[in-house]
């Protein structure tokens, strides 16, 4: 027999044996590679909120998942009532509390949801989206188990939910139809198996010291070091013991350290709503301002961001096009229009960064390397546009689709150029 | 147009060695990469959480080639990342959103490995990422111990409860 020591040795050599497999991106050189991530780092915040909405939408009551064949007996609309459990509940027990539940007074119908039915539903609201359901498959905890309950014409419905709150006091929620994507966008982004109360939305006190960090478009040390302090008093506040945290001089190299208080998804739902509370938006992505920039340089920074985010939009717009294209998810007519869009956008834009008249004079020699990537980029656009229409096997089209990132990236180091006074 | 990848190439602190950025991700990047999916279970999200490290020590490469072990706080910024379940998704939405209809994922692992690994993501946070620094990343004890921040007799205690949990709980799914 395998002692543990083998068998994590065999996983381990399986992890690098596929891990090896995994392409290099065909941007090149290791700094262009990472810089695709530091674009995309921008957008950190909207990803996140993209992802919990994502959660949301995938539990919303307004939509219609029942494609898919529901139990016999079950009626063709949404439940009425929710009760809302861990997980990994046995479904056994589940199925049979839910045929108690089915003869109560008043109750229609009642059945349990595991998590193939959930997923099922999920796969059903968003038959176009295979990558978050792979997501889900990978992990389908993150997807709440439920005993869904449909109501008789006469029954009062609050007399409902509070017996089955009596009656399954282990419930991670009950509540009603109307209550559903709330409660449930809570459980799921607070953690299915959390039994501390952690609470679902971001702190408005970090919020707001994030945003007074990032107002003059710069961090420095001492301010993230006070965002890093804030988020480990957070982690105390909701109940983590223990809690230890360090900035190294690199910035980016801030760890934190707490005792589980006994329920590691309350312990992680902790640790993310303190972080993104607190520091998400002031760390790794974001420099440490420079200390010996002219006060001229220094309120130039604000421009800078906002080209910053200016480029990085178009250049996710161009990812979207062409990712749409890419999974025939748009049209010929549609693709070349939104490229010709582009395009149009990108001269505007780079006639924008080479009209500006306010630079400051130390910054001169730094600014006109950016208009000079900056007037590459139109011509980089028309090139995936002339791609599409190319009547090739879309060769052509990725490899414009890859030097037009390229040239965004060298736009955006050429910001960065300047940001650290050129 | 040209861009300097020699960030770092001169040690102004005179501590360690100097290296190149680029050879350093090249040598390094496998491994780490490996330990971010690992901890986070994310076929698709691992490669976006060590590239959020490496970006870190290359955005911060003047001091961090200064270490005496780099890839010690590459490791260590992953592995504290690489934990926290919202962070993984966010990391995933990052990889939807960048690689759009590339597959850049983790091909699956076999069952038996994926079964292992998903089991030492269940131990708790600090016996997993020992267990995963010294069997995938092939780290000594020393060195798990500065990666994080604790002494080599608590890392020894980790990786202790680490494998009798894990011996525990695959013996009681092969019960079943």
């Amino acid at each position: 027999m395998k002692t543990i020591d083998d068998r994590l040795e065999h996983a381990a050599e399986e992890v690098r044996q596929r891990v090896a497999e995994v392409p290099t991106r065909g941007t090149g050189a290791a700094a262009r590679h990472l810089r695709v991530v530091r674009v995309v780092q921008v957008g950190a915040v909207v990803a996140l909120v993209l992802a919990m909405i994502g959660a949301s939408l995938l539990l919303d009551p307004t939509a219609s998942p029942r494609g898919f064949v529901a139990p016999a007996g079950e009626p063709d609309r949404e439940a009425d009532l929710f009760v809302w459990f861990h997980s990994d509940i046995d479904s056994v027990t589940a199925q049979l509390a839910a045929a108690d539940v089915a003869t109560w007074e008043g109750v229609e119908y009642a059945s349990f949801w595991g998590a193939d039915q959930t997923l099922q539903e999920f796969a059903e609201l968003f038959p176009d989206q295979p990558s978050l359901i792979e997501i889900v498959e990978q992990d389908p905890s993150v997807l709440p188990a439920s005993i869904r309950i449909w109501v008789g014409p006469n029954a009062d419905t609050d007399e409902l939910v509070e017996l089955a709150r009596q009656t399954f006091p282990d419930a991670v929620a009950v509540g009603t139809r109307e209550q559903r994507s709330a409660l449930e966008t809570g459980i799921v982004t607070s953690g299915a198996t959390t039994t501390i109360a952690v609470p679902t939305e971001l702190e408005q006190a970090g919020t707001d010291l994030q945003n007074a960090i990032l107002a003059d478009g710069k961090v420095s040390r001492d301010e993230f070091v006070r965002a890093v302090a804030r988020m480990a008093a957070c982690m105390t506040d909701h109940g983590l013991t223990g809690v230890t945290w360090s900035v190294d001089d690199a910035g980016g190299g801030w760890s934190s350290g707490y005792n589980s208080p006994a329920d590691d998804a309350a312990e992680q739902a902790i640790d993310h709503l303190c972080y993104y509370s607190y520091v998400d938006r002031v760390s790794l992505s974001t420099q440490w301002a420079p200390t010996e920039l002219t006060a001229a340089v220094a309120a130039f920074l604000p421009v800078l961001e906002e080209l910053d985010a200016q480029v990085v939009a178009l250049l996710n717009r161009a990812n979207q096009i062409e990712y749409n294209w890419e999974n025939r998810q748009a049209t010929f007519a549609s693709t070349t229009n939104a490229l010709t869009s582009l395009h149009a956008d990108l001269e505007t834009w780079a006639a924008s960064v080479v009209g500006r008249t306010d630079v400051p004079s130390d910054l001169e020699p730094a600014y006109a390397v950016l208009v000079d990537e900056a007037s590459d980029l139109p011509g980089a656009a028309e090139a995936i546009l002339l791609g599409v229409q190319a009547p090739d096997n879309g060769t052509q089209r990725r490899t414009a689709v890859t030097v037009f990132v390229q040239e965004t990236l060298d736009v955006v180091y050429a910001i960065d150029t300047l940001r650290r006074g050129g | 147009m040209a861009i300097d990848l020699k960030v770092g190439a001169v040690n102004p602190t005179g501590k360690g060695f100097a290296e190149e950025f680029e050879s350093f991700y090249a040598r390094e990047r496998r491994s780490v990469l490996g330990l971010a999916y690992v901890l986070s279970g994310s076929r698709s999200g691992a490669e976006d959480l060590a590239q959020e490290a490496f970006v870190a020590a290359y955005r911060s490469w003047e001091q961090v080639s200064g270490y005496d072990d780099p890839g010690a706080w590459v490791r260590r910024v992953v592995a504290n990342r690489a934990t926290s379940w919202l962070r993984r998704r966010a990391a995933e939405a990052r990889a939807l959103i960048r690689l759009g209809g590339q597959n850049y994922a983790i091909p699956p692992l076999d069952p038996e490995a994926g079964l292992i690994w998903r089991e030492v993501r269940r131990l708790p946070l600090r016996q997993a990422q020992a267990v995963a620094l010294r069997y995938l990343d092939g780290q000594e004890v020393s060195d798990i111990a500065r990666i994080l921040e604790c002494s080599e007799n608590t890392v020894h205690t980790h990786l202790r409860r680490g494998r009798e949990s894990l011996s525990r709980r695959l013996a009681d799914r092969e019960r079943l």
